[in-house]
């Protein structure tokens, strides 16, 4: 899938004239402009969640963002390590004031994870709204972000063999911020450092842990992604 | 600096702290006479919540748990836990009340009157329908003044039931200054809602068997900073010498723990988790010796040798132990069956499985599931998994599921 | 069992951060990379594998919880650091070295197993990958990865040796001036937290710096 979006996209490139790219900087596309990004993250959770099990979360990312009219930006993300899997769709509209830019977004995204080996025949699927703001600023090669979200989960399904627990109801369940830096580090290769802080309640990430931590948590996420 | 604010963040856990206030000078109780097991267990029912609702829910269940008489709600897995006690003929229950999914805790104080039921109740007359058993709990240390009404709806039916408080008392739940897997959390897991624990054993380098749950040292369970590690690294002295479990605690040994369940407790199941093949041997001694010490002291004790892996039945065969020890196999059912394991212990994510439950039963064994934790995923256990027991963080509010859903 | 006026703290010795103090560091580091990248708008991009030695005291701030005697935590740490510099905003790089932790010794302890003879001792080595902002020859470091702890311990004559990888940073604060051509001088003071161990070492070095590479 991530290979086949990759050769899409770097298809749909060949011989484009293109600026330096971004992604999560708020300045709007020109109409019909694609950037895209492939990176690994890695989310860390407080040890008495997880215990002895993995405390570092990996996942390969790929995010894209392609340029509508009107300031408004189509945004893809998706994520996987797996048996953990997160594909995010949204917009976000832009406004410029000098060299800060400013941006509301709104993703969704439909997250399932399944666990079929020695002792599991789990799996489990949610669906979280992420409105969010972000602000940033462009200074010659550095383009640095900050950016807030907000974690609504709509709706979470377990399966555990025969049986089967849903929740439809809506709740608030964390607020991300963010801090994005994407910049050129060797000869036009453009990457991007993102540093999140989650304040939340342990979620998809360590949704195999079946945590009943009910309480809201710090932990942070680092990402690190080449820019095309 | 990007990287800096998340290496910071990476420090950041959450604090949680659990405050279980005591009554100053010991309270009433201080000038009471004990009561006994049989007169407390006298209390034992379902209760429907006249009073204390917001705290409490609906109904409660009221059941004695060793020495102590528990209260558990449908509310936030609600426990009260009284120490009880009698002056002339009016029965005095002082303790705590807290949320074990939660950190709210205060003082409960509880009364029967001579006049009301509490003359009855000492001669062994059991409580009628128009029984209410009433008292007041606080926030935190301040003085109880919230008004609870408990009114007697029937018995509890059935009691056999085996709930086992994961790691001798639960992880979360029971966040108190008594460690997991130490000889403290072990005499309070009756109190919690158990009947039955669950330990975990493995050796230490020169071979002694101690409770201990993860492979290496840590400070999430020890304090010590030269404990680094595996913990089959260190020898016993070693470990007794340079680290103590969080609450101060030394890392106690299987027989010190069953010490303590044979003579401060009156549970009747212990499920020794096997952490490592090289220690089922001793442990199978071991587990010999205090089954013979509790048939002598006429006490049913079941412990049995949890095996969860492949390569600790293979162990388990090779050291002959199946005629001789009692095992607790979470592998499938076939290998239950070729070990002659007494009980089956499968992952509550494989869902329930009625039929295979059902079919340990008519082979003379019994199904525990682990670990389950939360109350919509108990209900489908408890309601048709034909299940002898579960093990559980959480003993209170499996406690309240299952009796109060019998 | 009594119950009683009790208080756990699962994470004892954590830093505990509120998540106000959390988002005053977000915008706190929000403006300082604004700030160096506006200083750094005129510089002409380049880039430079740089090599690092350094040296120096280094101390452990933890107290120990419990001490069997004769503790000790202070020592002699070193450094060696590979940094892909640029003069551009972000330079990234790996690092290792030595960091004395703490030791500890007692030839007559009591305890439960008699009079014995008890020494301790605890090191790490890092290895990290580091990110470092630049100005003016002041850099700024920030490092994410794991040290390699190894723990010694004689009890009663028995040895054991025991190592195991931990989460952890760094965060260091380093001024350097050129020496002649490809080498620099300069100074240090470093912050490693060995987070999963929730130990704490602060040290204080010489460096030696070299251009392996660029410009």
């Amino acid at each position: 899938m991530m290979l086949l979006l990759f050769f899409l996209f770097s298809r749909s490139y060949s011989g484009d004239n293109r600026s330096d790219p971004y992604i999560s900087y708020p300045r709007s596309f020109e109409e019909n402009a694609l950037h895209y990004s492939f990176g690994a993250s890695i989310t860390i959770f407080p040890r008495f969640v997880v215990e002895e099990e993995i405390r570092q979360i990996p996942m390969v990312n790929f995010t894209a963002r392609y340029g509508l009219p009107s300031n408004v930006s189509l945004t893809l993300q998706i994520s996987t390590v797996f048996i953990t899997n997160v594909v995010s769709a949204g917009a976000m509209w832009s406004y410029r004031i000098g060299n800060v830019s400013l941006a509301l977004t709104d993703d969704f995204s439909y997250w399932f994870g399944f666990a079929d080996f020695e002792g599991f025949d789990t799996k489990t699927m949610g669906l979280m709204n992420r409105p969010g703001i972000s602000a940033g600023i462009d200074i010659d090669a550095y383009k640095i972000t900050a950016k807030t979200e907000m974690l609504v989960l709509l709706s979470q399904h377990t399966y555990f063999g025969s049986a089967s627990v849903g929740r439809l109801k809506p709740e608030i369940s964390g607020i991300v911020s963010s801090i994005i830096l994407e910049q050129d580090v060797w000869k036009s290769t453009f990457m991007s450092f993102a540093l999140r802080a989650n304040y939340a309640r342990p979620n998809y990430q360590v949704w195999l842990a079946f945590s009943v931590q009910d309480k809201w948590l710090l932990f942070p996420d680092l990402q690190i992604s080449f820019l095309f | 600096m990007v990287v800096t604010v998340s290496i910071v963040l990476i420090s950041c856990e959450t604090d949680n702290s659990i405050v279980v206030p005591e009554f100053s000078n010991g309270g009433k109780l201080a000038g009471a006479l004990p009561l006994e097991r049989k007169q407390i267990q006298m209390l034992n029912g379902i209760y429907d919540v006249i009073d204390g609702t917001d705290q409490f829910g609906k109904i409660v269940v009221v059941k004695q748990t060793g020495n102590t008489l528990s209260i558990f709600t449908g509310k936030n897995a609600g426990l009260v836990v009284f120490h009880c006690g009698k002056i002339d003929s009016s029965l005095i229950f002082e303790g705590y009340w807290r949320y074990t999914q939660g950190s709210e805790s205060g003082l409960a104080q509880f009364e029967i009157s001579a006049e009301d039921n509490g003359k009855s109740l000492l001669r062994g007359i059991p409580p009628t329908m128009s029984f209410q058993f009433r008292g007041v709990i606080g926030d935190a240390s301040s003085e109880p003044t919230t008004k609870i009404t408990l009114q007697y709806n029937r018995p509890i039916s059935d009691t056999s039931f085996v709930i086992l408080a994961h790691r001798g008392g639960g992880r979360n739940s029971d966040r108190l200054a008594e460690s997991e897997n130490s000889l403290g959390i072990i005499q309070l897991a009756e109190s919690f809602g158990a009947n039955g624990i669950e330990i975990d054993v493995r050796p230490t380098k020169d071979g002694v068997p101690i409770l201990f749950h993860d492979e290496n040292f840590s400070p999430r369970l020890v304090d010590g900073e030269y404990c680094v590690g595996p913990v089959s690294n260190y020898t016993f002295a070693a470990i007794r010498t340079l680290c103590t479990l969080k609450n101060g605690e030394r890392v106690p040994t299987l027989r010190e723990a069953l010490d303590v369940v044979l003579n401060k407790t009156t549970l009747s199941v212990v499920w020794l988790d096997i952490k490592s093949p090289d220690v089922i041997a001793q442990a199978a001694e071991i587990q010999k010796e205090y089954k013979q010490k509790a048939s002598s002291m006429g006490r049913t004790l079941d412990i049995y040798l949890g095996l969860a892996t492949e390569e600790l039945v293979a162990r388990y065969k090779k050291e002959d132990l199946i005629t001789s020890a009692g095992a607790l196999c979470e592998l499938s059912v076939n290998n239950v069956r070729d070990i002659k394991a007494k009980v089956w212990a499968p992952r509550w994510t494989l869902g329930p499985l009625p039929a295979d439950a059902q079919q340990m039963r008519s082979e003379g064994r019994k199904t525990f599931v682990w670990t389950l934790d939360q109350r919509e995923f108990i209900l489908p256990f408890i309601t048709g998994g034909n299940l002898d027991g579960i093990l559980t963080n959480y003993p209170a509010l499996v406690a309240f599921e299952y009796y109060a859903f019998h | 069992m009594e119950y009683s006026q009790t208080i756990r703290r699962l994470s004892p010795l954590n830093i505990m951060l509120s998540i106000k103090q959390t988002y005053f560091i977000i915008v706190s580091i929000f403006c300082s990379l604004v700030v160096f990248a506006q200083e750094q708008d005129t510089v002409p991009t380049s880039f430079r594998l740089v090599a690092e030695l350094g040296s120096g005291y280094s101390y452990k701030l933890n107290e120990p919880k419990t001490t069997l005697g004769i503790y000790t935590r202070d020592g002699i740490a070193g450094t060696v650091r590979l940094k892909w510099g640029s003069s551009n905003l972000l330079g990234i790089g790996v690092e290792t070295g030595w960091i004395p932790v703490s030791s500890t010794k007692n030839s007559a302890l009591l305890s439960e197993f008699g009079t014995m003879n008890v020494s301790a001792s605890l090191s790490a080595v890092p290895v990290l990958a580091v990110f470092s902002i630049q100005r003016m020859g002041i850099q700024l470091h920030a490092g994410l990865g794991y040290y390699r702890m190894n723990s010694t311990v004689t009890i009663a004559g028995s040895t054991m040796q025991s190592s195991e990888w931990n989460l952890g940073y760094i965060l260091s604060l380093g001024y350097a001036r050129p020496l002649f051509s490809n080498y620099g001088l300069g100074a240090e003071v470093k912050w490693n937290n060995i987070v999963e161990q929730q130990v704490s070492i602060i040290s204080f070095q010489i460096r030696l710096i070299c251009r392996l590479f660029g410009d």
